[in-house]
């Protein structure tokens, strides 16, 4: 009897083992598989992020703004780019997904998504956002727009490395020959940092 | 241009080296029929016959023409070739029409409205690269007004008469249809105007015809003129308007400039615009295209199918160009520029090539600016090139850049073919799927003549255009809504043995077009008309709401939603006696097109109006519009005791 008890203790015992091993080993690949998902669409978002710059800024210079502005999920920007090659835009087989990632990603930074229309005749739907922005963000922009952008387009100007900070990259730019005050610089520095959190 | 220089460098060779007396020079030069100043003299020498070999010297002497003033000006343009008048109804004409009636070979098209008479005349002088005709009224000049911009803008040469204002001592009493300066509105739009008097009537007619052929071409309106009953004694004079316009030719030292750039420039870029069309000079620019590899673009507005949209040097538009990214030449082969973004040139060397010397270096800052006629700069180029590279590196340069832009070309077809399956069996249908259809179905050399918005490229880029396949004429550059199937209309008169195709935006459409269903019908064009009914003006919707806003986030747009009232187009088609198909689902379009194609081969026009999905933002779809109602509001029911 005392044989029997030992066998099914020992039993038990390693059936734990190996369900907390096996447990432990699985969450171990899961942490990796997430990671390595993360990875993966972290790397489409920027190979999307490039593309939209080289595509889509050349006739949209606020093409980010836009992209916050419209709210749209990745399905509907898929939609949207669609229509956009359709229409000429010289965007690649290996491109959509990207891009579409991307936009939906930087869609999603400034608020909802998964939009729906209003259809209601007279009507319309009520609340579904806020108005433009103001206050020390208006600014930043406004200023990224009438200085940034007179070299470069919005994609680029919003973007840098993730080794730099906004504060490196706008000092580069006054040595290039950038005119702005202190003031506008630190508005524009507070304003990139808004964007690329 | 090679023969005559051989010709005179080789008889001056010989005549100077002393080979042939100058008694045998000139024997030899009246045996051929050369006509140099010296053939009568040289025929005298010789005792010929009176009889003068053919030449190619100019025959005509002006004519002279007795009779009434109106006919003198129906004479004038019959000796200018002009067969086809467009016309909208207005009293005074009398001696005009029997003038016409007289002559027996004139065609006078009626069409029910200025505006869209002068966009027919448009349509007309496009489609058949000659001089556009239109007369009417004083009084519709500002019916009139949007297509003359448009003809304008598009460097149409047409005349426009408008007679019938005040002359003489009633001017300025602001008469019953009277106002100073009658053809003063139409000044900004025009390349020159006067009022035709029966003493100069042919003079001015023929200084009319050259301020339309310039360059630069383009409307010329004229007042007075078809009423005339005054007797006059006027020569006419013989025009031949495929040389009106004034032709040009670039110094050699600009050619071979513009050569050895192209010859350095790793990523060179060609633009081609509407002067290629409006000269022919299709072959020609494939050919030179193709000698080096070099890319081609049109830009966003190009008003004819300049380049082989399915050549796989073909990029596309310029707004949009990816490749090559780092462009280090841009030579623009006629067009003006006048539409296009400044920001795709910047910091890009850009060479102009036009025979229009108006639009050179007008819109952009240019690096060399070239005023020739485009075919004739073209070949000069490309002789440039013969004599600059060897056969060797040519091919080379044009191996090596055809692969890159071959493979790239190649993976933009993908592309597309991907995002017109995403949604091919979508209803309301796509843009996309329309394009496919008609490309499935139209005759290979069929006429497109688009009216639609910014959503066109996604029609235009599933038929084949240009070369020896379908040809494109619009949208015009002007975009000023309610010229589509006017144009098109006259572009069917111009060209009867081919299939017009209008691509027509149901906005455009609601633009006043419907009075050319009327001369459609009364004509028998056997034309298509497709309406791509949105039920929106979706072009300044997506523009308005691209960016967001209170608006964009409400669904709101105060003039931007078409559907309600949903308008039949088909019925309006049914009372003008045309058919009339409504399509619905992506199904149901291809037995749709059939039977339209079936209508057209047995004389009769279809309006063809196709349920298209709204494109934009997804937010920008909506219904919303300031809903007022009379009926709603009023107090006092009308006939209430009725």
């Amino acid at each position: 009897m005392h044989g029997r008890r030992k066998k099914v203790l020992l039993q038990l015992v390693s059936g734990l083992v190996l369900w907390v091993a096996a447990a432990d080993l699985s969450g171990g690949l899961a942490a990796q598989v997430t990671a390595s998902a993360t990875n993966d669409q972290q790397a489409q978002i920027e190979k999307g992020r490039q593309a939209v710059g080289q595509t889509c800024a050349a006739c949209h210079a606020g093409i980010l703004r836009m992209a916050q502005a419209q709210k749209q999920n990745q399905e509907q920007w898929k939609d949207t780019i669609f229509s956009m090659i359709g229409r000429g835009a010289e965007i690649l087989p290996d491109e959509i997904e990207p891009m579409a990632a991307f936009l939906a990603s930087t869609s999603a930074r400034s608020g909802s998504a998964n939009a729906q229309p209003a259809q209601t005749g007279g009507g319309g739907r009520q609340g579904a956002g806020r108005p433009e922005q103001q206050g020390p963000e208006a600014d930043g922009r406004a200023i990224l727009q009438r200085t940034c952008q007179q070299c470069h387009d919005m994609a680029t100007a919003t973007t840098k490395l993730p080794s730099e900070d906004w504060s490196a990259v706008i000092a580069k730019m006054m040595a290039y020959g950038a005119r702005l005050t202190p003031a506008d610089q630190q508005k524009i520095i507070e304003y990139l940092n808004g964007l690329t959190k | 241009m090679t023969t005559p220089r051989t010709n005179k460098a080789a008889s001056s060779e010989e005549a100077d080296a002393g080979k042939l007396s100058r008694r045998d020079f000139i024997a030899a030069t009246a045996a051929t029929g050369i006509a140099m100043g010296v053939g009568e003299p040289a025929q005298a020498a010789q005792g010929v016959a009176a009889s003068r070999p053919e030449n190619a010297l100019p025959k005509g002497q002006s004519e002279l023409y007795v009779g009434t003033s109106a006919g003198a000006m129906l004479a004038q343009l019959r000796a200018a070739g002009i067969r086809t008048l467009f016309h909208t109804n207005v009293s005074g004409n009398v001696p005009f029409y029997e003038a016409i009636e007289a002559a027996g070979d004139v065609q006078v098209i009626n069409v029910t409205h200025e505006g869209q008479g002068v966009a027919a005349a448009a349509g007309f002088a496009m489609a058949s690269k000659g001089l556009g005709f239109f007369f009417g009224g004083h009084i519709g000049t500002g019916n009139a007004l949007s297509n003359i911009y448009n003809a304008w803008k598009d460097r149409v040469p047409m005349l426009i008469c408008l007679g019938g204002a005040a002359e003489g001592p009633s001017q300025g009493t602001d008469g019953q249809e009277e106002w100073d300066n009658p053809l003063g509105p139409t000044q900004a739009f025009t390349t020159w105007n006067a009022t035709l008097v029966p003493e100069a009537m042919t003079a001015l007619l023929r200084r009319a015809m050259k301020f339309a052929f310039g360059p630069p071409s383009g409307p010329v309106t004229l007042g007075g003129g078809t009423g005339g009953q005054e007797q006059v004694q006027t020569p006419v004079y013989k025009i031949d308007v495929a040389n009106m316009r004034h032709k040009s030719r670039a110094d050699a030292e600009s050619i071979q400039k513009a050569a050895q750039w192209l010859i350095e420039a790793e990523n060179p870029l060609f633009v081609v615009g509407a002067e290629v069309g409006v000269e022919g000079a299709y072959d020609e620019m494939l050919a030179l295209a193709e000698k080096l590899s070099v890319p081609v673009t049109e830009t966003a507005h190009s008003l004819y199918a300049n380049f082989p949209n399915y050549h796989p040097l073909f990029l596309g538009e310029l707004e949009a160009v990816r490749y090559p990214r780092k462009q280090d030449l841009l030579i623009s082969f006629g067009e003006s520029f006048t539409t296009t973004q400044a920001d795709p040139l910047r910091n890009v060397p850009v060479v102009h090539i036009s025979h229009d010397p108006d639009t050179l270096g007008r819109p952009i800052a240019l690096d060399l600016a070239i005023l020739s006629d485009v075919r004739t700069a073209i070949r000069d180029l490309s002789d440039a090139l013969d004599g600059m590279l060897t056969k060797d590196r040519m091919a080379k340069i044009r191996a090596n850049r055809l692969a890159q832009v071959s493979a790239l070309t190649a993976q933009l077809k993908q592309s597309r073919e991907i995002a017109l399956r995403a949604r091919f069996d979508s209803s309301p249908l796509t843009w996309e799927r329309v394009g496919y259809e008609l490309e499935k179905v139209l005759d290979k050399d069929a006429v497109i003549v688009p009216e639609v918005g910014t959503q066109y490229y996604k029609v235009l880029s599933q038929l084949t255009l240009g070369g020896p396949n379908k040809q494109k004429i619009g949208r015009t550059v002007g975009q000023a809504l309610g010229w589509g199937v006017a144009a098109a209309f006259g572009v069917n008169v111009a060209l009867p043995e081919r299939q017009i195709v209008a691509l027509q935006g149901d906005g455009g459409f609601l633009f006043g077009q419907s009075e050319t269903l009327w001369s459609i019908a009364r004509y028998e064009a056997p034309m298509l008309i497709v309406i791509f009914n949105n039920h929106t003006y979706n072009e300044s919707r997506d523009r308005n709401m691209q960016n967001g806003g209170h608006f964009y986030e409400e669904g709101k747009d105060f003039d931007g939603y078409l559907g309600d009232p949903n308008v039949e187009y088909t019925k309006i088609a049914e009372a003008y006696g045309l058919k009339g198909e409504k399509v619905t689902t992506a199904g149901e379009l291809p037995a749709a097109l059939q039977r339209s194609l079936k209508s057209m081969r047995d004389g009769k026009a279809v309006v063809l109006d196709v349920d298209i999905a709204p494109d934009g933002p997804v937010l920008s779809q909506g219904t919303w519009y300031q809903r007022h109602s009379i009926a709603e509001i009023r107090k006092k029911k009308l006939n209430a005791t009725a």
